[in-house]
C-alpha cells in the first residue's frame, strides 16, 4: 500500500476517533455534573439550547434504566437546537453512583430525588420553564410526582410517552398482548409460552423480568422489521456512561423494585398542567390501550391535553416515527413554555 | 475488615523491599479499554520450577473515566506464569486492591435553606478484588537484560456499589523488566 494511502487511512481514522468522542465532550451548549440525594449521586446532562430558558427533563424507564440513551436511540439530540434537555440517571440506574440499599425502592424516595433535580435545575439556571418527559417507568415516576399541587406548580408541562401511570392494567394488557400472539403462532415453542402463562395469570416482581423477554420476542418492544437509531458504540466507549454499571443496576432495580400493582387512575384528575400523551401503537408491554386511558383521566383541560399515536412505533419511536415524534414534542413544548 | 487489609498491603511492601530479585512492571490500563489510566507494579518471584513461577506483586495505579470518575487504587496480587522457549508466555493474577473513587463532575445538592450547594469531594472507599489474565513476549531471552511485552485483561469490581459490587473491565498494555 502506497504511503499516502496509509496516512489518509490514518488521517479519516482518527478524525472518526474525534468525531465519536466529540459529541461528549463539555461545550458551552453541555454541563455534566452529579446531584446528590441520600446515599446517590445521580449524573445530569443538560445539552442543548439554554438560552431557550426551557428545559426538558428525561425521566427514563426501568426502573433501572438509563437516559443518556435518550440522546441517541430516540434522538432527542435533534431537538437539542430549541430547548435544553436535562438527561438523568436515577439512583441505582444508568451510570449513577453511591450506596442505595433496598430501603431506598420506594416511590416516595423517588419522587423526592425528582424533586431535589428539579430544584437543581431551577437554581442553577434561574428558573427556567420545565417540561417532564417521563417513559415507561418514567411514565409512571413522572405522574406520581405531579399528584401533588406544589410540586405540579414547578412544571409547565407533563409528557408522557408509554408510560406507566396504571400498571396493573397495564400487565394485564402485555400480558393479553403476548397470548395473542402466541396463539396465532400456535407451534411448539409458543404452546409452551401459552402454558407458562395458564400457570403466571399475574405479572408480578417475580416473574416480570421472563414476561418481558416474551414480550421482547413478540415484537412488543420493537416491532419486526422496524429499526431504532442509536451509537452504541460511541455510549460505551466515549460517553460518561458506565456501561457494566447500567446493565447490573438494571437487573438490581429491575428484580428488587415492586412497582407492578401502581395504579393512579383515581388520582390523576388532580394533574391540571398541559400535558401530551405519546404512544406506540405495537406497545406489548404498556400497550396503546393506556394511552386513551390516560388521556381521558388527565384533569387537564380539554384544550390544554393532547394524544398522539405513533403509527410504526413499539415500546418507544423507531426511525420511521422519530420526525412526527420530535413534531409533536417541539409544538407541545413550543405552545406551554 | 479494612485494618487488616492495611497490615496485608504494608507486609507486601516490606516482603516487596527485601526480596533479592524483582521486576519491575508499567502498563496502560484502560478500563473499558478507552478511559485511560496507567498500573505500575513490582513483582516477586515467589517459587520457579522449570518454566513455571509463581510470584506476588505489589501495584498501584488509576483511571480517569471521562466526566464520570477518577479513580485511584493500590494493592497486592498472586500470580502463576508459564514461559516457553519461544519467548511467549502466559501469565494469571489475582488480588485485592484498597481504591478510592473521586467524581469527575461537580457535585450539587439542595440544602435545607433551599440553596444550591456545590459539594466538596473526598472521594469514596472501596475494595477491589481483580482477576486477570494475560500473554507477554520476553526480548533478549537468557542473553542480558530482559524486557517482557504484555497484554492483559482483567476483570476487577468495586464493592460496595449500591451493597453489592460492581464489575469492570479493563485492558493492560506494558512492559516489564528486572530491576
Amino acid at each position: 500500500m502506497h504511503t499516502k494511502n496509509k496516512q489518509r487511512i490514518l488521517f479519516t481514522l482518527v478524525i472518526v476517533l474525534i468525531y465519536s468522542c466529540n459529541i461528549w465532550v463539555n461545550s458551552e451548549d453541555s454541563d455534566f455534573f452529579y446531584v446528590r440525594n441520600d446515599s446517590a449521586d445521580m449524573p445530569v446532562w443538560v445539552n442543548g439550547n439554554k438560552e431557550s430558558e426551557t428545559f426538558v427533563l428525561v425521566i427514563h424507564g426501568g426502573p433501572g434504566g438509563n437516559s443518556l440513551s435518550f440522546h441517541d436511540y430516540y434522538m432527542f439530540n435533534m431537538m437539542e437546537d430549541d430547548f435544553a434537555f436535562v438527561y438523568w440517571d436515577q439512583r441505582a440506574a444508568g451510570s449513577s453512583m453511591g450506596n442505595s440499599t433496598m430501603e431506598h425502592f420506594s416511590i416516595e424516595q423517588y419522587i423526592e430525588d425528582t424533586d431535589k433535580v428539579i430544584d437543581v435545575i431551577n437554581l442553577k439556571y434561574n428558573n427556567p420553564k420545565i417540561f417532564l418527559c417521563g417513559s415507561s417507568w418514567g411514565g409512571t415516576l413522572g405522574t406520581a410526582y405531579l399528584l401533588d399541587s406544589e410540586r405540579q406548580n414547578k412544571v409547565s408541562g407533563w409528557i408522557e410517552m408509554n408510560g406507566g401511570h396504571d400498571l396493573q392494567t397495564g400487565m394485564e394488557l402485555s400480558r393479553q398482548f403476548v397470548i395473542d400472539y402466541a396463539e396465532n403462532r400456535n407451534n411448539k415453542d409458543w404452546n409452551e409460552v401459552l402454558d407458562w402463562y395458564e400457570k403466571n395469570r399475574k405479572i408480578t416482581l417475580n416473574n416480570i423480568a421472563k414476561h418481558a423477554s416474551y414480550v421482547e420476542e413478540a415484537y412488543g418492544y420493537v416491532p419486526k422489521n422496524e429499526t431504532m437509531s442509536g451509537d452504541t458504540f460511541r455510549m460505551m466507549f466515549f460517553s460518561p456512561n458506565n456501561i457494566l454499571a447500567m446493565l447490573t443496576n438494571t437487573a438490581y432495580s429491575g428484580l428488587n423494585f415492586d412497582i407492578w400493582d401502581v395504579n393512579f387512575i383515581d388520582q390523576m384528575d388532580q394533574i391540571t398542567i398541559p400535558s401530551l400523551v405519546i404512544w406506540g401503537e405495537y406497545d406489548g408491554i404498556l400497550p396503546v390501550e393506556l394511552a386513551q386511558q390516560a388521556y381521558d383521566v388527565l384533569g387537564t383541560p380539554e384544550d390544554d391535553k393532547y394524544i398522539n399515536i405513533l403509527p410504526n412505533s413499539g415500546h418507544g419511536p423507531v426511525d420511521r416515527d422519530l420526525d412526527l415524534f420530535h413534531e409533536s414534542i417541539i409544538e407541545f413544548v413550543n405552545k406551554y413554555r | 475488615m479494612l485494618k487488616k487489609y492495611i497490615i496485608l498491603v504494608f507486609l507486601s511492601v516490606t516482603l516487596s523491599i527485601s526480596a533479592d530479585e524483582r521486576y519491575l512492571s508499567v502498563a496502560y490500563f484502560g478500563e473499558l479499554v478507552s478511559h485511560p489510566g496507567i498500573v505500575l507494579s513490582i513483582e516477586n518471584p515467589i517459587l520457579s520450577r522449570n518454566n513455571s513461577n509463581i510470584f506476588w506483586t505489589i501495584r498501584g495505579g488509576g483511571y480517569n473515566h471521562y466526566m464520570s470518575n477518577s479513580t485511584l487504587f493500590i494493592g497486592s496480587e498472586f500470580g502463576y506464569r508459564k514461559n516457553w522457549n519461544s519467548g511467549f508466555d502466559f501469565h494469571s493474577q489475582i488480588g485485592i486492591s484498597y481504591m478510592h473513587k473521586f467524581l469527575d463532575s461537580p457535585i450539587y445538592e439542595v440544602s435545607s435553606e433551599s440553596e444550591l450547594v456545590r459539594v466538596k469531594d473526598y472521594g469514596t472507599s472501596h475494595l477491589m478484588p481483580n482477576i486477570s489474565l494475560g500473554f507477554g513476549y520476553t526480548f533478549n531471552r537468557g542473553k542480558g537484560r530482559e524486557v517482557n511485552i504484555f497484554s492483559r485483561t482483567e476483570i476487577f469490581g468495586e464493592y460496595p456499589y449500591n451493597t453489592y459490587i460492581l464489575p469492570h473491565v479493563s485492558f493492560c498494555l506494558g512492559f516489564r523488566t528486572k530491576v
